[in-house]
């Protein structure tokens, strides 16, 4: 098994290939008058024909997936054959609705898109033992913070959050950065004090308590995710940070009253903020109620909605709906225009994928060498899982709605390349757990 | 025609996508059957793979304490002509703390005597707490820490003398 599990990563990625080639196609006979000239935005006005804009860069993508394998066969990285493959499936799909959304950010995409294949390369070249990253928690927490507080002061607004620093050339959203920091110090610090953390060294009303120290930075963290939440306006994001945090405190210690007295804190707090922040306020009044808004705040989950619904069981085909309609849909609402067009059916699928990948990374925290590395892993897994959950359900309007990205198919550069320095941990870790470190024996 | 030919060409879109879930699902389901087949011949023998070393005088190392699940106080593994104590597998020690360094430390019994070494470890070999930096002759008694599990030297030819 070990040794075909690259012959198993290329024959899944024949299907995505095919997948692909076909969706583009069907793009191209959809509407093949469409064929104006396209000027590329980032390559100075350069012009070519839209059509082959969009083969060149379809087998652009596919190539740098292949040529990643090849490179890892070569290396004799042995790490999980599906995680890929089902990354490049999202991708993909990404990329096919990007093209028919807006094409100029599927070429946007597509040069995020390979920096995060290189950051992907690197990471799995570079830090195959990761045991040393262990000793660094102190230092992610000020480059977490660091990062965090850059946008407060020098960032821009958008989309109703602060949290874009400017860069000149492009903007990178930070926070994208730091959920990798959280994770890292998370679990760095989790699995040092595990065992006092799951036994508690006091008593408070009949539950045993850890001392200051061990809680201590918990409390913080809950703290830091609040300050996120009033300063930068950016919901989703705390939501994830918190949310991702009692997981991994959770995988840590098996304790249920971690969990409970977290969400009651975030409650809390979530009810204050309402009460206080009037965007807090107004996205919850929308989620209760967006058709009394329906013209105005409401506009966008109320177009979500009407596509989610006219998609139907088998959805309107691709390239025939009219996701167009909602603003923001390349990023945010981009599982509204592929169940729109995909119907029930093809929504169904990109959910089945995601749970594909939690699956994956939940079995590779279970089999981890160690507690660093488990939680690690369970983290990252919950990282991906929880920001899934969060911008589907606040698409579907079962959650109020935040701004995240829908990972790797939503446009969004900052989150891509972030997604896939996740996905190199992963496959790192999973890289060990195949004892592609063991030298000895 | 072309329309028909468009509309089969979405469907084989869609039909394409759950092709390749299957395909994924298939063999991950394969995976899980036979990572579980192997675990059972796998799983005891793991824990009794652990390497003894021939030679030495009887001397041994008794767990007094450790915060591992793997080694359990009141343990006590017989110390040969070379015993190497680490995380890696090819140990005769093995410790599955995040301490310990793949390869920690070795003692070896050379000229009637059990040599402690450091090798390069990450967080130290303590002799008696102090940290092991050169090659060191063991005492009975002398107690040896890695990471949280702490280890006591035993040579019983030598008891009466040692105490003194």
């Amino acid at each position: 098994m070990l040794a075909n599990l690259r012959k198993e990563e290329r024959s899944l990625l024949y299907y995505i290939t095919a997948f692909l080639a076909v969706g583009v196609l069907v793009l191209y006979l959809g509407q093949p008058e469409f064929n104006t000239v396209y000027e590329l935005a980032l390559g100075s006005g350069y012009k070519l024909p839209f059509w082959w804009f969009v083969v060149i860069l379809s087998m652009g993508t596919m190539a740098g997936f292949w040529l990643i394998s090849a490179y890892w066969r070569i290396a004799g990285f042995k790490c999980d054959p599906y995680l890929m493959p089902i990354t490049a499936s999202l991708t993909a799909l990404g990329l096919i609705f990007l093209f028919r959304l807006r094409p100029q950010y599927a070429e946007r995409q597509f040069v995020w898109l390979l920096f995060g294949l290189l950051a992907l390369v690197i990471i799995t070249t570079l830090l195959r033992k990761m045991d040393w990253l262990e000793d660094y928690k102190y230092i992610y927490v000020a480059a977490g913070v660091i990062l965090l507080v850059l946008p407060i002061f020098f960032g821009r607004e958008q989309y109703g959050a602060r949290s874009w620093l400017d860069l000149g050339l492009f903007q990178l959203q930070s926070s994208e950065f730091v959920k990798l920091l959280l994770v890292m110090f998370l679990a760095s610090f989790l699995s040092e004090n595990r065992r006092v953390l799951s036994a508690g060294s006091d008593q408070l009303l009949g539950i045993s308590i850890p001392g200051i120290r061990e809680y201590g930075p918990l409390v913080v963290m809950w703290g830091i995710s609040l300050l996120i939440l009033v300063f930068q306006k950016d919901l989703g994001t705390a939501l994830i940070y918190f949310c991702t945090f009692l997981a991994m405190v959770y995988a840590a210690t098996a304790r249920m009253f971690y969990v409970l007295a977290g969400l009651l804190l975030f409650s809390l707090g979530g009810t204050v903020a309402y009460y206080i922040f009037d965007h807090v306020q107004a996205r919850v009044d929308i989620w209760l109620d967006p058709w009394a808004y329906s013209s105005g705040k409401g506009y966008q989950i109320v177009q979500s909605l009407f596509a989610l619904g006219s998609g139907g069981l088998f959805g309107s085909g691709l390239g025939q709906g009219l996701p167009g309609l909602i603003p923001a849909v390349h990023t945010d609402f981009i599982f509204s225009a592929i169940v729109e067009e995909l119907g029930l059916v093809g929504g169904c699928a990109v959910l089945v994928l995601y749970m594909c990948f939690i699956f994956r990374g939940f079995m590779i925290a279970l089999t981890a060498r160690n507690d660093f590395t488990a939680l690690l892993a369970t983290g990252f897994t919950a990282l991906m899982g929880l920001q899934t959950f969060i911008i589907i359900s606040g698409v579907i309007k079962l959650l109020p709605m935040t701004g995240v990205t829908l990972p790797f198919i939503s446009y969004g550069g900052s989150s891509l390349v972030a997604n896939f320095v996740l996905l190199g941990m992963l496959l790192n870790i999973s890289h060990e757990v195949n004892q592609g470190n063991e030298t000895e024996y | 025609m072309l329309a028909l030919g468009v509309s089969i060409l979405r469907g084989l879109f869609l039909i394409l996508l759950y092709l390749f879930l299957f395909r994924l699902t298939v063999s991950m389901l394969d995976q899980l059957r036979q990572a579980s087949a192997k675990e059972e011949p796998v799983q005891p023998g793991l824990l009794k793979t652990r390497l003894l070393s021939s030679g030495g005088d009887g001397a041994s190392l008794q767990v007094i304490s450790s915060g591992e699940e793997v080694i359990v106080p009141g343990e006590s593994f017989p110390l040969g002509d070379i015993t190497q104590i680490g995380r890696g597998r090819g140990n005769h020690i093995h410790l599955s703390g995040h301490y310990a360094s793949q390869e920690h430390a070795r003692i070896t019994f050379k000229q009637g005597q059990y040599w402690l070494e450091d090798l390069g470890s990450l967080n130290h070999t303590f002799l008696n707490e102090v940290p092991v930096t050169k090659e060191i002759v063991l005492a009975n008694g002398d107690r040896l820490r890695i990471g949280e599990v702490i280890f006591r030297f035993v040579r019983w030819a030598y008891e009466m003398e040692s105490d003194n």
